[in-house]
């Protein structure tokens, strides 16, 4: 049973969604979220995927921190991830981040149940064309309660080619979380520009500093869902939104987040996976 | 399902295909052993790596995604994103997603 604030927001179920309720949602939202998008099965695929990636990661860069060589194997990590890319890697890695262009295995998992998922089709509709999964954007999630990175309101359009440009991203739940794991704290409104970011204190140029968010968003309106796993939350470029993490949380959380692109030359440098 | 698994059928498609030159009758060959024996792995894997060496990146992508469903090792999955990511790179370039294309796009199986 929905509250009456929630019955306002753009929650469906997945047996409810059709291309044109996503759109609509969308359109007027900026994003929406799907109650168990993914089954069981999909969820423990997904969740297996994640998890054996950031073992892998943690354990090479470990043994490489000891002296030793990289693996031949890159079923997981490519050779680049632990090679000519180690630094930029292990810097998504603080964040929570292993970026799918250096994890074959996981990318290979996530697209084969993106383009079996009905959020395939309204995806497709949506953006109007044949779709892809980035590589260069999309990534797996790992939340950690004991990571100290600052977890800051920012809207995704500025670093993925301005307010313009034509993405979703379709973000997964792989465990339950938002009340003892780290969630996500939205605004279910569609901002048209891209917010002042960057401004003096700002950690990275594509913060929006917190009282700039809840000025223009309204501090009110913020949102902080609950999911299950096989949840998903979908959002465009222009969706602000942060990590949402408290002190009282108890346990890490992972995610996939999956930017979807249609496949056009200008989103070439995304490095797209098609999504048929 | 009829007659015995031809337990050469990987060895002979491979001579058919890179050194008798005689793709069709690889493809043939193999595809006509998954259809008498649709849980050979190895058949399928070696068929799908063929469509995808002869740029049938759509085939190729279809067989891989039924040897994962069986078998999901990661060499398999990343065979998966090969595909996607050629099928994506076709389609950029205004090239046929389904073949005929580049040979050997994968490197030795």
């Amino acid at each position: 049973m929905l509250d009456a604030q929630e019955s306002s927001r753009p929650i469906v179920a997945a047996d409810d969604l059709t291309p044109a309720l996503f759109e609509a949602l969308m359109r007027r939202h900026s994003c929406l979220l799907v109650r168990a998008l993914f089954g069981a099965s999909d969820v423990a695929a997904l969740r297996g995927a994640a998890a054996d990636t950031y073992r892998v990661y943690d354990e090479v860069m470990a043994k490489i921190a000891a002296g030793d060589q990289p693996p031949a194997d890159a079923s997981y990590v490519t050779a680049d991830g632990f090679g000519k890319s180690r630094g930029e890697l292990a810097n998504f890695r603080r964040f929570g981040s292993l970026v799918l262009g250096f994890c074959p295995h996981a990318t290979g998992v996530i697209s084969t149940t993106l383009s079996r998922n009905p959020i395939k089709n309204c995806i497709e509709r949506y953006l109007a064309g044949p779709i892809g999964l980035s590589l260069n954007s999309s990534s797996v999630r790992l939340s950690e309660i004991s990571n100290d990175v600052r977890r800051v309101f920012h809207q995704d359009g500025n670093f993925l080619g301005g307010a313009d440009t034509e993405t979703v991203n379709c973000w997964i739940a792989l465990d339950d979380c938002g009340e003892d794991a780290p969630g996500l704290e939205v605004f279910p409104e569609r901002v048209g520009e891209l917010l002042p970011a960057g401004e003096q204190g700002a950690v990275a140029a594509w913060e929006i500093a917190e009282p700039v968010a809840y000025g223009r968003m309204g501090a009110d309106k913020a949102w902080f869902p609950c999911f299950r796993a096989g949840d998903a939350f979908v959002f465009d470029h222009m969706h602000v939104h942060r990590t949402h993490l408290t002190e009282r949380m108890t346990r890490d959380r992972f995610a996939i987040e999956s930017w979807i692109f249609p496949i056009k030359e200008r989103y070439r440098s995304e490095f797209l996976a098609w999504l048929g | 399902m009829s007659g015995q698994p031809d337990p050469n059928a990987v060895s002979t498609a491979h001579a058919l295909f890179f050194t008798e030159n005689r793709r069709e009758q690889a493809f043939q060959l193999l595809e006509s052993e998954a259809a008498r024996f649709p849980d050979r792995v190895d058949v399928m894997d070696f068929l799908s790596f063929l469509y995808a060496s002869d740029g049938r990146y759509v085939d190729a992508l279809r067989h891989f995604t039924q040897v994962a469903g069986v078998n999901p090792t990661p060499r398999c999955m990343a065979n998966i994103v090969f595909c996607r990511t050629s099928i994506a790179r076709c389609v950029l370039d205004g090239q046929p997603v389904n073949g005929p294309g580049p040979a050997l796009a994968l490197g030795p199986a």
